[in-house]
């Protein structure tokens, strides 16, 4: 999240960072100005009590200069492993991008869709419109996760991303070490049982 | 070797062609027959019917035919497709077998020829007894053949020839070997070509009749074979849309076969062969996402089969084999036309080989440990009877067995140890590195730079793990940047440590330092535990001890290594390691900081090296140098501290060059500039800090410019976004983030301490000599030498201004143009302190408008910086600008003797010209004199002396003059010139005392006309009413010719008059006529004179008109003058 992009989204409330507390900014953030936040904030994501085992395995955010601001696998595996499909995953959505920069800014869709699939992982991929981006993996024989969960999903992720950036403690561009993102990242990763 | 058991037959991998000999052919020692099959086989381009064509002698063996079987009641197949199947359709058992022969239909000896061809033909029949293969005959014969009917020899004797032969019409071809081989051969080989799909369409129904004989529990294995029989005949019938679908229903038959741990091998090497043909028809169909939906059905179908657990890795090798080969389909396919996308393209299915790959490495390393004693059984359970397997896929030691007990375990435990030992010999990291290098540049083909990057880092494991060390850190050194520059510590760090562990083991140096240099810096994410060993293991080395071994390190390379390290360390030479730090990220920051961005030369320059180190320990360097882009200075930029090699890793902070980790470590640096660098940039070029010691081994962190590295500009950006508050610190400690670096500051002269004032009174006028009187006091303390002034136009304007301004020192005489626009240096001399001096400066512009003038004042003085004596060179400059205006403005009009504005003028008739001088100076001017000069053709009439000398004009005053002249006849009548008007003009209040400046006027051109007659008139300036008023009109000829004219007085109500009313007159050339009348006003007041009417009758052109400009029209008329009124007014 750079100071460009801030500006790219002028007509955002720039009040929201000074807000006391991410309670209040929440409420604030529900004007249509706000760009940075997904459009929609229902359906509420079924997730919870569609079963514990359709969870993402690996959770990231990415800087728009393409750095990790927050990687987090399940504690099983590789973490090794997720960095770099993490990682490489960015060759698509710079691809996907520079694809999309011409279309109009109100008429982008955030959700960039499966990335790539590996024989063992899915990549999901969801951009926001100041290019920070997130990315999710999922395990491939994981069936029941389907298009519409991955996208509420992202969007809870989002919508807890822009409490951060509300945060006026948080400063743009630095790693994210946040409680509130931990538990709801957490609560997306759910070990399979 | 070993690992090309998994490698694709050829015969499944090439495009299958109808096989076609040709028989009787001697292509060594007969040119023609030569000719004949050079013209089949070569220049086999894409257009010509798919035939791979062999030529055999006429008595070749053909592979023998089984007796048909009749029923299949009890036939029990023992696998599933023979080995030597395909290669037999291919390239034994022809479809068509072409008996060449010369004859010509008119061959005398034509009985005997004919019994020859048809014995030839009864041998190859016999040879293929059984087969469906097809038999043609081509005669070659010499001459050109008539057209079909009109030779009725050749029909006779071919119908002859066909019957002896049992041969059918059809079958019989005529090759006449003229000039258009060719052709014909092209002709005879698309005949042969639809003879060859015939014997194949045969086949494909012959092989499909087995079909009804056959029952689900004993033949599985014979519907998956007959299937790809049926589907491998459509391809050499080149039927592949058939074939395409016979091959999926094989491949569907295959996975309904009953599978256990002694088939899969078999079953999976089938459904592999199957799945690569399914695929590859797809491509050529076009139709790439079948191919990769079906390679994708394929894979999951058999991911699971993975077979007996002691000979996994033949699974893994075998599931890297489909990847790989169904890349290698993909990538041909695009090289014929397909395009692919970032993902999905072949690279994917490389690197999933490399991954089998690497999973079958891992699965031989566990399963194929044996010891060293267990040897390999003998006799060899691979080995064959005929060194060949009969059926694809099946075990050696177990061929045909198809049930699913082991009849002899002891027999399967040899051949599995066997397949385990031979695994072990196999080169894993080769094949794994290939896949990798094929995955890498598709990846770097489809904009995947990560997944390159990532690839590549994987390459590097892999030749780290085979101990190609030099390689690995090759290809890891390369990747490095590109996690570095993008911020992924965590992944940085992961290389970084297995390139540790490569130069480790390759005892480099350089690199090793380099390595643990950034392992232990801000950017590695190791644990501290890890960083304190590299950091001991970084301070042994730079004490020339051999460093501990890095962990999980294969013990025999280890064991290398630290020989290699003991050499190092006898060897004494190159001791010292310069590293230059600015593209990663060392465990000690530097930021470099001049004070300020300029400095006085009298003031000494300052600039503080900042130090920092991430490490876990506290850690002493033995010397800090700065470099300046000017070395002279470099002297005074270094800090050393000699100390015992033992204290490197001194705990305590004491020492001025010890660095604690987490705290920030100011060092001071001053000098004096030297006062030629007044105006320069100094520049730090580089901050050397130097760890270890000459004795030991030495390494130089080298930062170019004034410090930072890989990762600092995006902290410094990172740190000015940040709007947190940070805590307070003790006065002489700075927060890290907070510094920035100042790597360069300019050297200024000193600050001048005299004063240059300006005393003028502006705006300038037009080339007078205008006076700048500039003073110049020194408020120095002491003598200020050599003082210079540099006066005049500032450099750097409009280049005309620079000729049409000239400067001067002396006011007295005016300047010329040669006279410069700036003068530079003009010497002074010295200024005591205290001292005034003043000094006028001249200043001539030509050209109105505003210009800035340039006072510079420099001189030279001796001060003390720092105990040191120096001779500074100071200056001020001041810079005015002035505006230049023209004086005044000079109106000229030319007015007749009746001030009636002319336009025109007639020659010798006097007129007036009126100058009027209006002064638009601000301040007051003195007209000193003013000056007609008339050119040639105009001559005064009277005295033209001066009116305005010695005026003074204030602003907006005018002063005027009038002059009378006479223009003598001329020749050119458009225009003449009237001469100049010369003003000679100063101001009235000069600062000092300046030259008087003439000002020279161009009067207007004027159009000179001349007139046959011109008519003077003495009038009197007013009439009374009820006096006489005489008027005398005087007509004077201005013409050589005699002139008659016609003059007549129209009256006038105002007047009564006496005189000729009309008269003739006659008027010789250049004399006068007078007119005389007596004008008697009626009425007072401005009246119109009875006017005259003059006509010329030798110029009917010349009208009244013209003569009226000099004859008067009015005349005031006063009233009659009362005697009484007089009276009364005189008595008053």
């Amino acid at each position: 999240m750079s100071s460009s992009s801030r500006l790219g989204g002028a007509a955002r409330p720039r009040a929201q960072h000074r807000h006391s507390g991410p309670s209040t900014a929440l409420a604030m953030a529900t004007a249509p100005a706000s760009r940075d936040r997904p459009a929609s904030r229902d359906p509420p994501p079924p997730s919870r009590d569609a079963g514990r085992g359709k969870m993402a395995v690996c959770v990231a955010v990415i800087a728009k200069e393409n750095y990790p601001l927050y990687i987090r696998s399940v504690p099983t595996e590789n973490e090794l492993k997720f960095h770099y499909t993490v990682h490489t995953s960015l060759d698509v959505v710079d691809e996907k991008i520079s694809a999309m920069g011409k279309a109009l800014v109100d008429q982008r869709e955030l959700y960039l869709g499966l990335l790539y699939p590996t024989e063992d992982y899915k990549v999901y991929g969801y951009v926001t419109n100041s290019k920070v981006k997130f990315v999710m993996v999922v395990d491939s024989s994981n069936t029941a996760l389907r298009d519409n969960e991955i996208r509420s999903m992202f969007r809870k992720l989002h919508n807890s991303y822009t409490d951060i950036m509300c945060n006026p403690f948080y400063n743009p561009g630095d790693r994210i070490h946040s409680r509130a993102f931990d538990n709801m990242v957490n609560s997306m990763m759910m070990q399979v049982c | 070797m070993a690992g090309s058991q998994w490698d694709f037959p050829v015969e499944l991998c090439c495009r299958p062609m109808a096989f076609v000999t040709l028989t009787g052919l001697d292509v060594v020692y007969n040119a023609v027959h030569r000719a004949v099959w050079d013209a089949f086989c070569a220049n086999r381009r894409a257009d010509r019917v798919p035939i791979s064509f062999k030529v055999l002698p006429g008595d070749h063996e053909y592979p023998k035919c089984r007796t048909k079987r009749t029923s299949y009641e009890w036939y029990i197949p023992k696998g599933i497709l023979k080995t030597g199947w395909m290669n037999k359709h291919l390239n034994l058992v022809p479809a068509l077998v072409v008996v060449f022969y010369e004859l010509d239909w008119d061959e005398p000896q034509w009985k005997e020829k004919q019994s020859e061809c048809a014995t030839r033909v009864e041998i190859v029949r016999q040879s293929l007894q059984g087969r469906n293969t097809k038999v043609a005959v081509v005669l070659i014969q010499k001459k050109t053949p008539l057209p079909p009917g009109e030779d009725v020899i050749a029909s006779e004797r071919a119908a002859a020839l066909c019957n002896a032969c049992d041969l059918s019409g059809k079958s019989l071809f005529v090759l006449p070997h003229t000039d258009h081989l060719v052709g014909y051969i092209i002709r005879l080989e698309n005949a042969f070509y639809e003879h060859a799909q015939t014997y194949y369409y045969t086949e494909i129904r012959r092989v499909k009749s087995h079909k009804e004989f056959l029952n689900k529990t004993t033949h599985q294995l014979l519907f998956v074979r007959h299937q790809f029989k049926i589907a491998f005949f459509s391809e050499l019938k080149q039927d592949t849309q058939n074939a395409l679908k016979n091959y999926r229903t094989a491949y569907n038959l295959v996975h309904e076969l009953r599978a256990h741990e002694t088939n899969m091998l078999e079953i999976k090497t089938m459904a592999g062969f199957i799945n690569y043909k399914i695929c590859r028809l797809c491509f050529q169909h076009n139709t790439p996402l079948d191919a990769i939906a079906q390679f994708r059905k394929h894979i999951d179908l058999c991911k699971k089969k993975i077979g007996s657990a002691e000979l996994a890795f033949e699974h893994a090798a075998w599931m890297s084999k489909q990847f790989q080969a169904f890349g290698d389909l993909f990538d041909e396919a695009i090289k014929l036309g397909l395009t692919a996308i970032q993902t999905q393209n072949p690279g994917f299915y490389y690197q999933q080989a490399a991954y089998y790959a690497q999973e079958r490495k891992q699965l031989a390393s566990m399963l194929c440990n044996h010891d060293s004693s267990v040897v390999y059984p003998n006799p060899d359970p691979l080995e064959t009877q005929t060194g060949v397997l009969d059926f694809y896929g099946q075990r050696p030691w177990r061929q045909g067995t198809l049930s699913f007990d082991l009849s002899d375990p002891e027999k399967e435990k040899m051949g599995i140890l066997s397949l385990q030992l031979k695994e072990k010999n196999v080169l894993h990291s080769e094949l794994i590195i290939t896949l990798l290098s094929n995955a890498v540049a598709q990846f770097k083909k489809y904009k995947c730079p990560r997944m390159k990057s990532h690839l590549m880092v994987q390459m590097g494991e892999e030749y780290y793990f085979a101990k190609d060390y030099a390689k690995a850190l090759k290809l890891l050194d390369y990747v490095m940047c590109e996690y570095r520059s993008e911020g992924w510590w965590t992944l940085l760090t992961s290389i970084l440590t297995t390139a540790l562990k490569c130069s480790y083991l390759m005892a480099q140096i350089k690199d090793y330092i380099t390595y643990s240099l950034e392992l232990l810096g801000r950017a590695s994410t190791l644990k501290d535990d890890q960083k304190s060993r590299i950091e001991k293991n970084l301070i042994k080395v730079l004490m020339n001890e051999s460093p501990d071994p890095e962990p999980d390190c294969d013990a025999s390379a280890v064991k290398a290594s630290q020989k290699l390290w003991a050499d190092r360390v006898s060897l004494a030479g190159s001791n010292v390691f310069t590293i230059e730090v600015q593209d990663f990220i060392p465990f000690v920051q530097c930021k470099a900081k001049f004070l300020s961005p300029s400095f006085h030369v009298d003031v000494p320059v300052q600039f503080d090296i900042y130090l920092r180190a991430d490490c876990p320990h506290p850690i002493r360097f033995s010397k800090l140098c700065i470099s300046l882009n000017n070395q002279d200075y470099n002297q005074y930029c270094v800090v050393e501290e000699a100390y015992q090699q033992s204290d490197i890793l001194e705990q305590s902070s004491q020492g001025t060059m010890c660095l604690v980790p987490g705290k920030t470590r100011k060092f001071t640096f001053k000098f004096v500039a030297k006062t030629e660098d007044v105006g320069k940039k100094i520049e730090i070029t580089s901050v050397d800090l130097v760890l270890g010691s000459e004795s030991g081994r030495c390494v130089i962190l080298n930062w170019r410019g004034g410090g930072g590295d890989a990762a600092s500009s995006q902290e410094a950006l990172q740190a000015s976004r940040s709007f947190r508050r940070r805590p307070k610190l003790p006065d002489n400690e700075v927060h890290w983030d907070s510094l920035a670096i100042q790597a360069s500051t300019m050297i200024i002269s000193r600050v001048p301490n005299i004063s240059v004032q300006l005393r003028h009174e502006p705006p300038a006028l037009t080339n007078e000599m205008y006076c700048l009187i500039v003073t110049i006091q020194s408020h120095e303390e002491t003598v200020a030498k050599d003082v210079k002034l540099t006066a005049g136009l500032k450099p750097g304007q409009d280049a005309n201004l620079t000729q049409k301004t000239q400067v001067t020192l002396h006011g007295t005489d005016t300047c010329d143009d040669s006279f410069p626009a700036l003068l530079p240096d003009i010497p002074i001399g010295d200024l005591q302190p205290g001292e005034k001096m003043e000094k006028p400066i001249y200043i001539r512009c030509g050209t109105v408008g505003a210009r800035m003038f340039l006072v510079y004042v420099s001189y030279l003085i001796n001060t003390t910086v720092e105990g040191k004596e120096i001779l500074c060179k100071c200056h001020r400059d001041e810079t005015v600008t002035i505006e230049t205006v023209f004086p005044f403005d000079v109106a000229v009009k030319f007015v007749s003797t009746k001030l009636e504005h002319l336009d025109r003028v007639f020659v010798d008739i006097p007129f007036l010209l009126m100058t009027d001088i209006l002064s638009a100076s601000p301040w007051p001017l003195t007209i000193v004199t003013s000056q007609l000069q008339l050119s040639a053709s105009m001559t005064p009439v009277d005295q033209l002396e001066s009116y305005v000398e010695n005026v003074v004009l204030q602003t907006g005053e005018s002063a005027s003059e009038c002059f009378c002249l006479r223009c003598p006849p001329v020749t050119n009548a458009s225009g003449v010139a009237t001469g100049c008007y010369v003003i000679s003009w100063k101001r009235s209040s000069p600062v000092e005392s300046v030259p008087v400046v003439s000002t020279v006027i161009t009067l207007p051109h004027v159009v000179v006309e001349t007139i046959p007659l011109h008519v003077n008139t003495d009038l009197p300036s007013f009439g009374r009413v009820r006096e006489s008023l005489p008027v005398r009109y005087h007509l004077q000829n201005k013409t050589n010719l005699v002139q008659d004219v016609e003059v007549s007085v129209e009256p006038s109500d105002a007047f009564m008059f006496s005189g000729l009313k009309q008269i003739r007159l006659r008027i010789l050339p250049g004399t006068q006529q007078e007119v005389l009348y007596n004008f008697y006003p009626l009425m007072a007041g401005y009246q119109q004179l009875p006017s005259l009417h003059i006509n010329l009758l030798r110029f009917p052109n010349f009208t009244n008109q013209l003569l009226k400009r000099f004859i008067p029209t009015h005349i005031f008329v006063k009233p009659q003058g009362r005697q009484a009124d007089d009276n009364s007014i005189a008595a008053a």
